[in-house]
């Protein structure tokens, strides 16, 4: 079966089946890429696209390549099914390759050979921070309720004495975790000789805002503050804190957790968010959605504006198997516009909208949604949806391809 | 909404609409959840803490999650029926039922959903939201046919919020036990969300509900299996998820917030309750003070919400804080203590509070900061309350609030001005927010946005809990109050001086007023009676203290001048006092004077419109009585004109319902009355509620027009009659003519319709007229006013409560106008019309049970076409598929008068479900009918069939006519009864044995068929329909005359007839109809029998030695009562000593209508039981009591033995020795849960005994804590007015008692107070009818069967 994959490619494949391919291969998926661009590639053959203009002076060739796209879609399939057991699942706050990538950049073929580091997140290590004396016995109970939480807790040895051994450590074991955590009580803890107005705590947690300062770091940092009110606090270290507190930054949580238990927990469900399914979405200009009381009419503006874009369609069924949310938001990423069309389900597009506007991030969406609906029926006139990263508009049925396109045409723009 | 950047994203303290879904983050997991499971189980129950945002998760989460296609379901469209339960739950489920399955009429889905079970799957299928896919005609349709159905189709949604107002409010939950009501949501609720599950219909069942009512969830049946089905705790929020709640809404409205603002809040928030919408609180503010979003949200604005304290800010804003802070007015920044997340609102709160005063002047109203902070203070306290130790929200009006505060110079405008600041945008602390309603009315009901504000604004905290301790305080003066007031305003229950000043103190400051007291006094009286009792309780509170002051006076005067000074002073005033007080004391103990009392407070009551219209009609028949009054003075009373002919009529229906012709002064005057009023009525038309109101008037004046008739046919009553028919005819011509828009009363239009042509008051033109203007089938153009109005299947509703039966009033109107015209097809047209839109409902219009084509059968032979009456039986038989002899049947069933005429002013039962026309029909209708009855018997070719229909329709006639003379007091001539009795009997002689025997089924008990030998229906001594208009409860409803027996004794048949034991058994049922109806005469419209016919036949049955094969106690019971009440005990004793005792468990287990059947036995049981005991046979009295089991019933037993003979004027130690032994078993009654109906006859009897404040007060130990106190005290009230104490009767009142309990108990004293009076001729009949359930000697008996 592997023999048979074609060393051509035309058409873009997913990313998901890139590497499932490519386990299947047992390498990576090099291949001669011929990949067509012309509207509705990705899309069924119409038998009227032999009656478009020009057509009979030429070979048709997308009708060609239309077909042996089909025939690869077909192949993976089969691969799929054989694979059934094995869902394909995504992180959803990962930003691994995994995850679709930003629409901004509107590609998402994979350059071949890209390895993929995935964070073990069955059991995440943890950078457990050395603390002043005063809570070493903490720092000890704490490690043993993280490691009954399923993380690995490190550094496993006993603080350095020497300076720069304990940099050196600091330094080897951070680069293996993926989150640290710090424990702050009364004390400002050991000082270094040489800049003695640093602390040993204070230094762990200097070296983690570094790795978080990154753009693309997803390092998280758990601060955990247990001073005890009944003691003073020293005055370095209540400056410390407040500093802290004053500087949080993304990837920085502040804890006053009454307990080890509630503590662990809540790290918990930072790091280890459940998976989200990834569905079949691909790279298009329009992504196209109904509902099914209006599937006709939709039909027919779809058949119209594929004529000059590649657009992907979705209809939304009342009884439909798919999990049209997370299927949405997913292709929206990918498209350049969303568009939602109404004529009789108004009573649906609006809410639809509106969720879906909210699923993909409201104002900072990368992707303009628009929401057109026709005048007939007239009681359309008032369904609008304004917010920022929508437009929406009313206009008759023949108006319909012309405003998307305006629009589409703005957005690109843009 | 149009979502604008200056738009919120932060909610405040409420919970999150369904528009504002769109910021509602967090709880994305859970929606989805919540979803899939709701999808699955179509059921779902979601339940947590208070402030959980279980509204918001369903109104933000799941009904905007399935409106865009994320619930997967049958349809497209969404319809969501939502209600919260407050306190009529099923009205508020009807309302939005109604208004999604797009049916205009409210009340029509009341009635439909009354029936519980799968009522509203049935409406939801039946209407336009619903599209059987499965059905075979959707199939066949076209694919653009189907889309146009689904485009109308809708998955239905319901929605009970706040289940937990099921336990909160008395009306659904009381002591443990859910109301019918309750129970009848609940149910249709869960069997709704079963069925839908079952057969997977797009309906989906949410309740959402406080998880601290979960084990209350037990009383209701079916939901804790349902909960445990589908339950959803909605879960705490982790800390990701409260980091969306912060920053998601932010970003998704494109403002910015920081990190560590987002750490510092979440690090702020406190374990607890009301973590989230204090947090929503803050986000709220400081979106506010970020420039509203503009600028980053961060911790400086926090600081400056009073979050944080401004010395821990950076350093770089610690300058910017200082700066701002400084500029604040004074008072403001008094407002920022104690900074913290959990203080911002009331942070917030006091800023409002402190500023209310000049943000008024922004209003250009001016109140000063003093009453603007009163204004606040006392609302906020009206909007609280403490229960069971928490303060709670309590919502009440602006016009309450203002009540409460009670000061002139601050009108509601005023005091609505003032809180305006807590309800603007951003501000929107109170219910109803300024956006929703910019001017705030009277009526507006105010409510806390939620009671986080409740638990975290100090000083509304302080608040409600002075509040609290004012109304403990109340509670504690209340409990003396009430002390005094019962002793009978007794000096000895009068304050020590020491609380005195302590409740004078605590009432100077508090101000009590009646708003005030009413707000405590509980929530099942109405707001009028709140305020009746309120200031009641308020005149005796003042008098209280006035009065104890006064006790203490010389004490307090000697405290302050001393003693010497005022003695000299003191003796004078004393005397002087002391003699006027004992001279008026006497005069108000005089009968006369308690009596003139008595009318006055009846005139002011009669003329209250709010009270029962029925019991008012009754005090005026007992004032008319005493001839205290007369009708013209209390027309002249009332002011209002419709209420005057109301209450002409209800005085005459009163009158006539129990004394038939007699008085018949009275009876004449209230009739002349009422319908001069009524020629002076100028109709407005352009009113529609008046109007409606008219034609109701017209309507039940045709009713009692109808029943005065019945009893006396005098030439007057019937151009009366003719006259209200005519008045009818103008009424239907004009609104025809005028089609009065939003008129839409149909029942009235066409019982008003129905009288006018059973009276023939329309002309052939205008019938013409009238056909051409309403019927469709003439007039293809008809106006909108008729399309709307009368619909093909709309119904309505005539009768009460969904009893009585639905029809379309078009078209059975047009059924009879067509009749009236005498165009047979035209009213076969309407009616197959009718049968078409007919639907089964509980009584079934046009079904089996009342067929209504009978009533256009008369109006065919009212309007002189008798002729074509013929044609018209075989159109409609045709249609229905049954023969003419089946529906003179029918027709004649229907004719059997009932006593329903006088409930019309009760408005219970079912007004006018019956045929007026034929029930108080005269001789010769109901002759003719029986005629065209034996006419279709002809045409049988089976001559056994045909002679025994025969014999028994003569039968059947001669009983309905000796009937209708008994009751009717016409002149009686046996010969016509015994004509037909004889043409009966010839032919009963003519059918075989063989089709005599035959087994045939009858209806006997509604649906229940009983097998019997045909001959049942001729050897039933009465008549016995196979039909029967009222269904289940005319099994023993059967008694109408003893003329038939009295005939074959006469004619030496008796023997012939009644040999077997099986025939025999036919009479002991008859005995026991007979016992149905004897006892409730006037509401039957029965008489007793005729004595001498009664004893006839117990001659005839001795003679025949029967009575070991039935049960004759009933007989002898009642021969005996007769002999009893002609003064006869030796009569009474010979019956008496036949009775079988120890058979009595046969006429003491009536399982139809137990309490009326049963108890009517124990009455006749202890009559005898009296007689025994007057004539000093012990044996058999002891044998009576020993018969009974229970201690209870021999105490009822005793108890009426010894007023009996009070009664009787016996006065012997008999009496109290069973009074005594009345006593003893009362103190025998083991379960004192059960109902001890003893005790009422005993504290009766005592106080009949010795009409003194002891006897009264050991009465009142008997009764005490019974649950029908009340109607004992009544009977009390009765007593002793019977014993002439009136100033007794009327001073053991209670007070703070309602009006209507006022008017109950007056109606007793009268009532008790004639009872002794010699007995006037004119009102022997109307006392002697007098209502089952108002009789003195009434004995409930209890079942000893368990």
């Amino acid at each position: 079966m592997i023999s048979r994959v074609l060393p051509i490619r035309i058409h873009e494949v997913e990313p998901d089946d890139v590497r499932l391919l490519e386990r299947e291969l047992g390498g990576i998926l090099r291949s001669i890429d011929f990949i067509y661009h012309d509207a509705g590639v990705n899309r069924p053959l119409r038998s009227k696209d032999d009656d478009l203009s020009g057509a009979q002076t030429r070979l048709l060739f997308r009708n060609q390549i239309n077909k042996v796209a089909n025939s690869v879609k077909e192949v993976i399939s089969g691969i799929k099914i054989a694979h059934k057991s094995e869902p394909k699942t995504i992180a959803s706050h990962s930003l691994t390759v995994d995850k679709p990538l930003p629409a901004a950049s509107f590609t998402t073929s994979l350059p071949p050979g890209i390895k993929v580091h995935v964070i073990d997140r069955a059991k995440p290590s943890i950078f457990l921070a050395w603390t002043s004396s005063e809570l070493k016995a903490k720092r000890e109970e704490l490690a043993l309720v993280l490691q009954k939480a399923g993380f690995n807790v490190l550094p496993s040895i006993d603080c350095p004495a020497d300076d720069e051994e304990f940099k050196t450590r600091v330094a080897e074991d951070l680069k293996k975790c993926s989150c640290s955590l710090h424990i702050l009580g009364n004390e400002f803890g050991r000082r270094f000789e040489i800049q003695s107005d640093i602390s040993f705590p204070q230094h762990q947690l200097n070296e983690v805002k570094k790795i978080i300062e990154h753009a693309s770091s997803e390092f998280q940092c758990f601060i955990w503050n247990v001073n005890n009110p009944a003691k003073v606090v020293n005055p370095d270290q209540q400056e410390f804190v407040r500093s802290i507190r004053n500087h949080i930054t993304r990837n920085m949580m502040f804890s006053n957790s009454s307990g080890a238990m509630q503590l662990v927990d809540d790290i918990r469900v930072v790091m280890m968010k459940e998976e989200a399914a990834l569905f079949e979405s691909k790279d298009t200009d329009i992504f196209f959605i109904f509902n099914q009381q209006d599937e006709s009419d939709a039909g027919h503006i779809t058949d119209l504006i594929s004529e000059y874009y590649p657009i992907e369609t979705l209809n939304i069924m009342p009884d439909g198997e798919e999990s049209y949310r997370e299927r949405s938001s997913q292709q929206i990423s990918k498209s350049k516009l969303a568009v939602v069309y109404f004529k009789y389900a108004a009573d649906w597009a609006i809410p639809f909208v509106k969720q879906i506007w909210k699923e993909i991030g409201g104002a900072s969406s990368p992707t303009q949604i628009m929401l057109v609906g026709e005048n007939d029926p007239a009681s359309n006139a008032s369904r609008v949806f304004k917010a920022p990263k929508v437009v929406s508009s009313i206009v008759p049925k023949e108006e319909v391809p012309e405003e998307v396109k305006k629009v589409y045409v703005k957005v690109v723009h843009l | 909404m149009i979502l604008e950047n200056t738009i919120c994203p932060y909610t405040g303290l409420r919970p999150f609409t369904e528009e504002e879904s769109l910021y509602f983050k967090g709880r994305d997991e859970h929606i989805d959840r919540a979803t899939r499971q709701l999808e699955r189980n179509k059921f779902i129950m979601l339940t947590g803490a208070s402030g959980d945002g279980k509204s918001s998760l369903v109104y933000a989460g799941i009904i905007p999650n399935a409106k865009a296609g994320f619930l997967r379901s049958q349809f497209s469209n969404w319809a969501v029926a939502d209600f919260r339960p407050e306190r009529n739950p099923m009205g508020n489920l009807s309302r939005s039922l109604a208004k999604q399955l797009r049916i205009a009429n409210e009340s029509t889905v009341r009635t439909e959903l009354s029936h519980g079970f799968s009522a509203l799957v049935d409406m939801y299928k039946a209407s336009p939201l619903f599209t059987d896919i499965a059905y075979e005609e959707w199939i066949g349709l076209e694919a653009s046919q189907k889309n146009l159905r689904k485009r109308h189709a809708a998955n239905l949604i319901i929605i009970a919020d706040q289940f937990e107002e099921f336990f909160t409010n008395p009306e659904n939950f009381h002591k443990g036990v859910p109301s019918q009501e309750a129970n009848l949501v609940t149910n249709l609720l869960l069997e709704t969300a079963r069925i839908a599950l079952e057969e997977k219909l797009p309906i989906y069942v949410i309740i959402t509900m406080r998880s601290d009512f979960i084990g209350q969830c037990a009383s209701f049946r079916g939901l804790p299996e349902a909960i445990g089905f589908s339950q959803f705790f909605v879960p705490r929020l982790n800390r990701a998820q409260l980091q969306e709640v912060i920053e998601e809404p932010a970003v998704l409205s494109g403002n910015k917030i920081t990190r560590r603002l987002t750490e510092r809040l979440i690090h702020d928030m406190v374990e607890g309750t009301d973590q989230l919408p204090i947090l929503q609180h803050a986000l709220n503010q400081i979106w506010k003070m970020a420039d509203e979003g503009k600028a980053e949200m961060d911790l400086l604005h926090y600081a400056m919400v009073g979050g944080m304290k401004g010395n821990e800010l950076p350093s770089e804003l610690i300058n910017r804080f200082e700066k701002w802070f400084g500029q604040l007015p004074v008072k403001i920044q008094a407002c920022y203590t104690q900074p913290g997340l959990q203080n911002v609102l009331n942070t917030h709160a006091n800023k409002l509070y402190n500023f209310a005063s000049e943000s008024l002047v922004k209003q250009q109203q001016e109140i000063s900061e003093t009453d603007a902070q009163q204004i606040i203070e006392t609302a906020f306290k009206c909007l609280t309350k403490i229960d069971n130790g928490r303060a709670v929200r309590n919502r009440m009006t602006l016009g309450e609030i203002t009540a409460i505060l009670n000061q002139s110079h601050l009108d509601y405008k005023k005091v609505g001005s003032a809180l305006t600041v807590f309800r603007e945008p951003g501000n929107t602390l109170l219910r109803p927010f300024q956006e929703e309603v910019p001017e705030l009315s009277a009526s507006s009901v105010l409510d806390i946005t939620h009671e986080s504000l409740i638990r975290n604004w100090e000083n509304l905290a302080q608040w409600a809990k002075d509040e609290f301790a004012s109304y403990t305080t109340y509670l504690d003066f209340n409990q003396q109050l009430y002390r005094w007031v019962d002793s009978g305003k007794a000096n000895s229950f009068l304050l020590y001086i020491g609380p005195l000043t302590y409740f004078e103190n605590w009432f100077n400051k508090v101000k009590p007023n009646p708003e005030w007291i009413g707000r405590y006094l509980g929530e099942e009286l109405d707001h009028e009676q709140r305020q009746l009792k309120a200031t009641t309780i308020l005149n005796n509170a003042q008098e209280f203290l006035q009065r104890s002051a006064r006790k203490h006076a010389v004490t307090r005067m000697v405290m302050k001048y001393g003693p010497r000074k005022i003695a000299a002073a003191f003796g004078l005033i004393a005397l002087i006092t002391l003699s006027s007080f004992v001279l008026k004391t006497y005069l108000d103990r005089r009968n006369a004077t308690v009596l003139e009392k008595t009318k006055e407070r009846s005139i002011g009551l009669i003329n209250n419109p709010k009270l029962r219209f029925g019991d008012r009609a009754i005090l005026v028949a007992e004032q008319l009585r005493l001839k205290k009054t007369t009708i013209s003075e209390i027309i002249e009373k009332i002011n209002d004109p419709l209420q005057k002919v109301e209450m002409a009529n209800g005085i005459a229906v009163s009158l006539i319902y129990q004394g038939r012709t007699n008085p018949a002064k009275e009876i004449a005057e209230a009739i002349a009355a009422a319908d001069s009023l009524m020629e002076k009525f100028e109709v407005p038309y352009a009113n529609p509620k008046q109007l409606s109101n008219y034609l109701k008037t017209v309507n039940n004046w045709r009713a009692t027009l109808g029943l005065a008739y019945f009893y006396d046919p005098t030439p007057k009553l019937l151009e009366l009659q003719i006259r209200n028919a005519r008045r009818c005819a103008t009424y239907i011509k004009n609104i025809i003519e005028k089609q009065p828009p939003h008129f839409d009363d149909l029942l009235n239009f066409s019982l008003a319709l129905e009288t006018a042509l059973n009276f023939n008051a329309f002309s052939p033109d205008e019938l013409a007229k009238l056909i051409n203007t309403l019927s469709p089938f003439e007039n293809k153009n008809q106006s909108e006013w008729m399309k709307s109005h009368f619909k093909k299947d709309q119904r309505v509703i005539r009768g009460y409560q969904g009893y009585g039966f639905n029809f379309n009033g078009l078209y059975q109107n047009l059924a009879c106008l067509y009749a009236a015209a005498g165009n047979v097809d035209g009213s076969l047209q309407a009616i197959d019309t009718l049968l078409k839109y007919n639907e089964p409902y509980y009584q079934r219009d046009y079904t089996n049970m009342l067929d209504n084509a009978t009533n256009v059968a008369s109006v065919f032979y009212r309007n002189n076409h008798s002729d074509l009456l013929n044609a018209f039986v075989i159109g409609y038989c045709k249609i229905k598929k049954m023969t003419a002899v089946e529906f003179y049947q029918r027709l004649l069933g229907r004719a059997k008068p009932y006593q329903l005429t006088r409930n019309t002013l009760y408005n219970t039962f079912w007004p006018e479900a019956q045929n007026l026309n034929l029930q108080y029909g005269e001789e010769k209708e109901i002759g003719f009918f029986f005629e065209k009855y034996r006419e279709a018997i002809q045409a049988s070719s089976n001559p056994d069939e045909r002679n025994f229909l025969l014999a028994v329709s003569y039968k059947d006639e001669g009983i309905t006519i000796a009937h209708h003379a008994e009751v009717a007091s016409k002149k009686y001539d046996p010969a016509i009864a015994d004509a037909l009795f004889a043409k009966s009997v010839e032919y009963y002689a003519k059918v075989t044995p063989l089709y005599r025997n035959e087994i045939i089924e009858v209806n006997k008990i509604a649906a229940d068929i009983a097998s019997v030998p045909r001959n049942t229906l001729y050897l039933f001594p009465d008549v016995l329909y196979k039909f029967n208009p009222l269904g289940a409860r005319d099994y023993h409803w059967n008694y109408m005359s003893i003329r038939f027996i009295d005939y074959l004794i006469n004619h030496h048949l008796f023997e012939k007839f009644y040999g077997l034991p099986k025939e025999l058994k036919l009479l002991e049922d008859w005995l026991t109809d007979y016992h149905y109806h004897a006892l409730g005469g006037a509401i039957f419209v029965r008489n007793h029998a005729d004595i001498s016919a009664l004893t006839e036949l117990e001659a005839t049955l001795n003679q025949l030695k029967v009575d070991s094969k039935i049960d004759l106690n009933l007989l002898y019971l009642y021969l005996g009562y007769y002999a009893l009440e002609k003064n006869n005990q030796t009569l009474a004793l010979s019956y008496y000593s036949k009775l079988k005792i120890e058979n009595f468990g046969t006429i003491l287990r009536y399982k139809i209508l137990p309490g009326y059947s049963n108890s009517n036995s124990f009455l006749l049981i202890g009559k005898a039981f009296t007689c025994f005991i007057q004539n000093n046979k012990v044996e058999e009295a002891r044998k009576i009591i020993s018969s009974f089991k229970k201690p209870v019933n021999r105490s009822s037993l005793y108890s009426f033995a010894a007023r009996e003979l009070m009664e009787q004027k016996v006065e012997s130690p008999i009496v109290q020795e069973l009074l005594d032994s009345a006593g003893l078993e009362m103190l025998r009654v083991e379960n004192l849960n059960s109902a001890q109906p003893n005790r009422y006859r005993l504290a009766i009897s005592l106080v009949t005994k010795e009409p003194t404040d002891q006897s009264v007060q050991r009465a009142k130990d008997v009764i005490k804590n019974q649950p029908r106190k009340f109607v004992a005290l009544g009977r009390m009230c009765r007593a002793l007015a019977y014993r002439d104490q009136l100033f007794k009767a009327t001073d053991i009142f209670p007070t703070n008692i309602s009006n209507d309990d006022q008017l109950s108990l007056l109606s007793d004293v009268l009532l008790g107070y004639i009872e002794n009076q010699k007995p006037v001729e004119e009102w022997t009949e109307y006392l002697k009818n007098i209502s089952w359930f108002d009789k003195t000697n009434f004995v409930p008996y209890v079942d000893e069967t368990d």
